[in-house]
C-alpha cells in the first residue's frame, strides 16, 4: 500500500512539474500585426466552403483553412495520379500533412485563385443530416516564383472534388474526406499540386 | 501477393543430416557461402526476413483457384476489380500465383478512365533439405486515357534465386540468397497535335561530344528501360542463451539499366512530324544496400529490452515520364530504436522507448524534392492495473524532427504530449473515469515567417451508473482549450484561443427485450477569443443543445423497425467588448433549429438478403439578421444487401441503393435540389 501511495504522489508531482515548468507554453508572437483574416465560424458546409475558397493558398489564412479540416481528415488522390506517383507519397495524407502542405504552398505562391465552378452531381445528405457529400468541379490557378517553382510549368489545375462534410459533436462542420478526380480535360489536378509540395514530411 | 504465407520459423537443428547435405549445397552456392564465410550460424526460432520459408514445404496443401470480381459505382466513376489466386504446396515444390486488375471508368465520358493491375507467380523448388531454388515473375500494367493523352506503362520482372540455409547448432543459423532478375519497363504516351511536351535534346557528334541542343515538342514517346539486377542477401540468427537473441540481415543488389526513347513530334514552328532517338546507356549507378540487426534481452521481473539498428542506401534510375528523361533518385537511411520495459511492482508496468533516424533523399534533376529528415523520438509510460476495478496510466512523448537541404520548409518541428488516464469502479453500479492531455507542437522554420505553435489541453471527467439491467446512464463533462499562435507579425493577428465546454450524457432503456430506446444529450459552448485587441470584434461564441433519440423494435424475426429523432438548437454571434464596455457581451447573430425524423424498416425475406427502406424529413429554421429561412427536405432511400452463396460455391456480396431527395418548394422559384442517385457495390467470390 505504501508503494502505491508513493507512486501516486510521484505521478502527481511529475504532472505538476510538467505543467508548471512551461513545457506546454507556446511562444509569444513577434510584435506588429497584419490586417488579419476573416474566418467564418463553420456552422454550415457553406461556411466551410467559403473558408476554403477564401484561404487556401493564402499565407495569412492557412490557419483558417486548417481549421476547416476534421481531425480525421483524409485526402484521397485520383486513381491515375496515384499510379503515376508510385511509392508512398500520397500515403497517410492526414490533417497534419495537409496543413503543412498548404502552409508551404501558400508561402511559395505569388498569386492564387480558387473556385468551385459547379456541383456536377446532387448533394448526398445522410438521413440524420450530419453528413453531406458535395461534388464540385474546381479550378485552381497559382503562380510560383521561377526560382522556387515546384509545379511549373503548370499554373492551372482542374478536376473534381468529392468533399464530405461532417457535423461533429460541437455542431461545427468540418471536412473529413476529400476525393480528388481528374475531369477528363487532361489538366493537372489539385492532388498533383499537393503532391509536389509534400517534401520531407 | 506472391509472398502470401511466407512468414515462418527458422530452420530446425539437424545435426549430421545437415552436414551430409552441406557438401552439395556448398558446391552449388560457392559464391554465396564465400561471401558469408564469417561464422555460419542460424538460430531456431527467430523472425525470418529474407528468402523463402522452409514451412512452404512442410505440408501438402492446395489453395483453390479463387476468383473475386467486384463493381463499385459512385456518382462519377465506376470501378471494376478482378482478382485471381491459386497456390499448391508439395514436399518439394511450391507454386503461388495471383493476379488482379482494376479499371476506373468516368461515368458520362465514354472511353476515358484508367486501369492498373498486376500478375505474379512464384515457383519454389526444394532441391535438398537446405537448398531452395525459386523463380518469380511479375507483370504490371497501368494505363490512362483522357482528352489530351493516352498512356500505357508495362513492367516485366523475371527473377531466379537460389537459397541455402545452415543450422550447425540450435544457437546458430545462417541463410543466404543469390538472385538475378531481368527487368523491363516500357511506356508509351500519345498526345494530340498541339499538346506535345517540350523536350530539349542534346545533339552529339560521332565522338559523343555535345555539339548543341534541339528543342522538340514530343507528341508520341515510346520508352524502354531494361537491365539485369543481381542481388545477394544473407541472414544470421544467434541465440546463445534463452535470455538473449540477435538477428542480422544484409541485402544488396545492383542493376545497370539502359533507356531508349523513340520520340515523335515537331520542332518549334514546324508542321513536319519527325522522329528522334534518345538513348541513355547503363552507366548510372543503381545499387541498393541494406543492413539491419536486432538484439533482444529478457531479464528478471518482466524486464524486456531490445535494440534495433538499420542502415540502407539505394540508387534508383527511372524514366521520368513527365520530364521525358532518365532520373536518378538516391536515398540514405540510418535508424536506431530502443525499447525498455519492466514491472517493478505487481500491476505496474513502466516502459521507455527511444528512436533516432536520419533519411536523406536526393534527385539528380528534380533537386527541389531533395530532403534530409532527422528525427529523435522518446516515450515514457506507466500503466497501473492494481485490480480489475481500477486502472491508471501516464504517458509522456517527445518528438523532434528536423528538415534540411530542402528548397523550402527547412526547420524543426517539436511535439510534446502528456496524457494521464484513470478509471475506477466504485460499486457494481457506479464507475468513474477521467482523462487529461496537454500538448504543444512547435514549428520553427528557417524561414521564420512560417513559425507556429499549437497548444492544446483537454480534461474529461465523468462516469456511468447502471440503474438496472435494462437501464443505464453515462455523463461526462469536458473542457478543451486550443491556442494557435502564428509567431510572425504578418499572421499573428489571426491568433486565437478556442475554449469548449461540453456535457455529454446518454440514457439507454430496454423497455422490452425487443424494444429499446437510447437518448443522447449534448450541451456545448465554444468561445473563440482573438489575442490581439485589434481583432476583438472577431471574437465569437457558439452554443448548442442537441438531443438524439433512437428507438428500435425487432417486430419479427425477419423485420426490424428503427425510428430516429434529432433535435438541434444552435446560436452564434459575436462575443466581444466595445471601447465603452468592460466585459464581453454576447450578441446573437443567428439561431438555428433543426429537427430530423426518420423511419427505417429492414426485411430479411431469406437468409443473406436484406431489404431496407428509410424515409426521413428534415426541417431547418434559421433566424438571422437577413430574416428567417425555413427548409423541409424529404429523403427516401431504398436498398438491398445480398450476402449469400449462389451457383454452387460462389458467394455474392453486394449492396444496391437508390437515394432520392428533394426540398419542398416554398416559392415557385425555389430550387428543389433534387437527388436521384444509384449507388452500387457488388462482389462475386468463386472457388474452383
Amino acid at each position: 500500500m505504501g508503494e502505491k501511495r508513493a507512486l501516486g504522489t510521484l505521478v502527481v508531482l511529475l504532472l505538476a512539474l510538467a505543467a508548471g515548468c512551461g513545457l506546454f507554453k507556446p511562444r509569444d508572437p513577434r510584435p506588429g500585426g497584419g490586417p488579419g483574416v476573416h474566418c467564418a465560424t463553420p456552422n454550415s458546409p457553406d461556411s466551410v466552403v467559403a473558408n476554403v475558397l477564401d484561404h487556401y493558398a493564402e499565407f495569412a489564412g492557412v490557419s483558417c483553412y486548417a481549421d476547416q479540416l476534421d481531425t480525421a481528415f483524409v485526402f484521397r488522390p485520383d486513381f491515375t495520379d496515384s499510379v503515376e506517383a508510385g511509392g508512398t507519397i500520397f500515403a497517410d495524407w492526414t490533417k497534419s500533412v495537409e496543413t503543412t502542405d498548404a502552409n508551404l504552398l501558400a508561402r511559395n505562391v505569388t498569386f492564387h485563385a480558387v473556385s468551385f465552378d459547379t456541383e456536377y452531381a446532387a448533394r448526398v445528405i445522410s438521413a440524420d443530416s450530419r453528413t453531406q457529400i458535395r461534388f464540385y468541379a474546381y479550378r485552381l490557378t497559382i503562380h510560383e516564383p521561377a526560382a522556387t517553382a515546384k509545379a511549373a510549368p503548370d499554373t492551372l489545375f482542374r478536376g473534381l472534388a468529392d468533399i464530405t462534410f461532417f457535423m461533429g459533436g460541437n455542431a461545427q462542420w468540418h471536412i473529413t474526406n476529400w476525393v480528388d478526380k481528374r475531369d477528363g480535360s487532361g489538366a493537372r489536378t489539385w492532388g498533383y499540386l499537393r503532391r509536389v509540395y509534400r517534401v520531407g514530411f | 501477393m506472391v509472398a502470401a504465407g511466407r512468414q515462418g520459423r527458422g530452420v530446425r537443428g539437424r545435426g549430421s543430416d545437415v552436414r551430409g547435405r552441406l557438401t552439395a549445397g556448398l558446391a552449388a552456392l560457392g559464391i554465396v557461402c564465400g561471401a558469408l564465410a564469417a561464422p555460419s550460424a542460424r538460430a531456431q526460432t527467430t523472425e525470418q526476413t529474407i528468402g523463402a520459408s522452409d514451412t512452404l514445404f512442410t505440408t501438402s496443401t492446395r489453395i483453390p483457384l479463387n476468383y473475386i470480381t467486384s463493381y463499385d459505382r459512385d456518382v462519377s466513376t465506376g470501378t471494376w476489380t478482378q482478382s485471381l489466386t491459386y497456390g499448391v504446396f508439395r514436399p518439394r515444390v511450391a507454386l503461388n500465383t495471383s493476379g488482379s486488375y482494376s479499371t476506373v471508368d468516368q461515368i458520362g465520358r465514354p472511353g476515358q478512365g484508367a486501369g492498373a493491375g498486376t500478375f505474379a507467380g512464384q515457383l519454389d523448388f526444394r532441391a535438398t533439405k537446405n537448398w531452395i531454388v525459386s523463380a518469380t515473375g511479375q507483370f504490371n500494367k497501368a494505363s490512362s486515357r483522357d482528352i489530351t493523352s493516352e498512356s500505357i506503362q508495362r513492367q516485366n520482372r523475371l527473377k531466379v534465386s537460389t537459397q541455402y540455409s545452415l543450422a550447425p547448432s540450435k544457437a546458430f543459423g545462417v541463410r543466404a540468397v543469390l538472385s538475378s532478375e531481368l527487368q523491363q519497363d516500357h511506356s508509351i504516351a500519345l498526345r494530340p497535335q498541339g499538346q506535345g511536351i517540350a523536350r530539349v535534346l542534346v545533339l552529339k557528334n560521332a565522338f559523343g561530344d555535345s555539339v548543341g541542343v534541339d528543342s522538340f515538342y514530343v507528341q508520341r514517346d515510346s520508352t524502354l528501360t531494361s537491365g539485369r539486377q543481381d542481388g545477394l542477401s544473407g541472414q544470421v540468427d544467434w541465440k546463445p542463451k534463452s535470455w538473449f537473441s540477435m538477428v542480422t540481415t544484409a541485402q544488396g543488389n545492383r542493376v545497370r539499366p539502359t533507356t531508349t526513347s523513340h520520340l515523335g513530334g515537331y520542332e518549334k514552328g514546324s508542321t513536319l512530324f519527325e522522329q528522334r532517338l534518345d538513348k541513355t546507356p547503363g552507366t548510372a549507378p543503381n545499387d541498393n544496400y541494406q543492413y539491419q540487426t536486432k538484439m533482444t534481452y529478457t531479464g528478471p521481473r518482466g524486464l524486456l529490452t531490445s535494440l534495433s539498428l538499420k542502415r540502407s542506401r539505394s540508387d534508383q534510375a527511372y524514366y521520368d515520364r513527365t520530364a521525358l528523361r532518365q532520373e536518378l533518385y538516391s536515398s540514405d537511411q540510418r535508424a536506431a530504436a530502443m525499447h525498455l520495459e519492466q514491472s517493478p511492482i505487481r500491476g505496474l508496468t513502466a516502459s521507455l522507448d527511444g528512436g533516432l533516424s536520419r533519411f536523406f533523399g536526393q534527385y539528380l534533376f528534380r533537386n527541389n524534392r531533395n530532403s534530409l529528415l532527422s528525427s529523435k523520438t522518446g516515450k515514457a509510460s506507466l500503466l497501473f492495473n492494481p485490480s480489475a476495478a481500477s486502472r491508471a496510466g501516464l504517458e509522456f512523448d517527445v518528438d523532434y524532427h528536423r528538415n534540411s537541404r530542402q528548397q523550402n520548409g527547412n526547420g524543426t518541428n517539436v511535439t510534446r504530449f502528456l496524457q494521464a488516464t484513470g478509471a475506477h469502479r466504485v460499486s457494481r453500479r457506479l464507475s468513474l473515469d477521467g482523462v487529461a492531455t496537454a500538448s504543444l507542437t512547435s514549428f520553427q522554420y528557417v524561414d521564420s515567417a512560417l513559425d507556429q505553435d499549437n497548444a492544446r489541453a483537454y480534461v474529461n471527467v465523468g462516469g456511468g451508473y447502471q440503474v438496472s439491467d435494462r437501464c443505464s446512464t453515462l455523463v461526462h463533462f469536458s473542457v478543451s482549450r486550443g491556442h494557435s499562435v502564428a509567431i510572425d507579425a504578418t499572421r499573428s493577428s489571426g491568433n486565437n484561443i478556442q475554449t469548449t465546454y461540453q456535457m455529454d450524457s446518454a440514457l439507454r432503456l430496454g423497455v422490452t427485450p425487443r424494444l429499446s430506446i437510447n437518448q443522447v444529450y449534448l450541451l456545448n459552448a465554444l468561445y473563440q477569443i482573438y489575442d490581439v485587441p485589434s481583432a476583438e470584434s472577431k471574437s465569437v461564441l457558439s452554443r448548442i443543445r442537441r438531443i438524439d433519440t433512437y428507438m428500435s423494435d425487432s417486430l419479427f424475426r425477419f423485420a426490424t423497425l428503427q425510428l430516429i429523432h434529432s433535435f438541434l438548437y444552435r446560436d452564434s454571434g459575436s462575443f466581444s467588448r466595445s471601447d465603452s464596455e468592460t466585459v464581453r457581451v454576447y450578441r446573437i447573430a443567428s439561431e438555428t433549429y433543426a429537427q430530423t425524423v426518420s423511419a427505417s424498416v429492414n426485411f430479411k425475406p431469406s437468409t443473406g438478403i436484406l431489404l431496407s427502406v428509410t424515409q426521413s424529413l428534415s426541417n431547418t429554421r434559421i433566424n438571422s439578421s437577413g430574416g428567417t429561412t425555413i427548409n423541409n427536405r424529404w429523403n427516401l432511400a431504398l436498398g438491398a444487401t445480398v450476402n449469400r452463396p449462389i451457383l454452387g460455391g460462389a458467394t455474392l456480396n453486394g449492396t444496391v441503393q437508390h437515394i432520392g431527395a428533394y426540398d419542398e418548394k416554398r416559392l415557385p422559384t425555389d430550387p428543389m435540389n433534387e437527388q436521384d442517385d444509384w449507388i452500387a457495390g457488388v462482389t462475386l467470390v468463386k472457388d474452383f
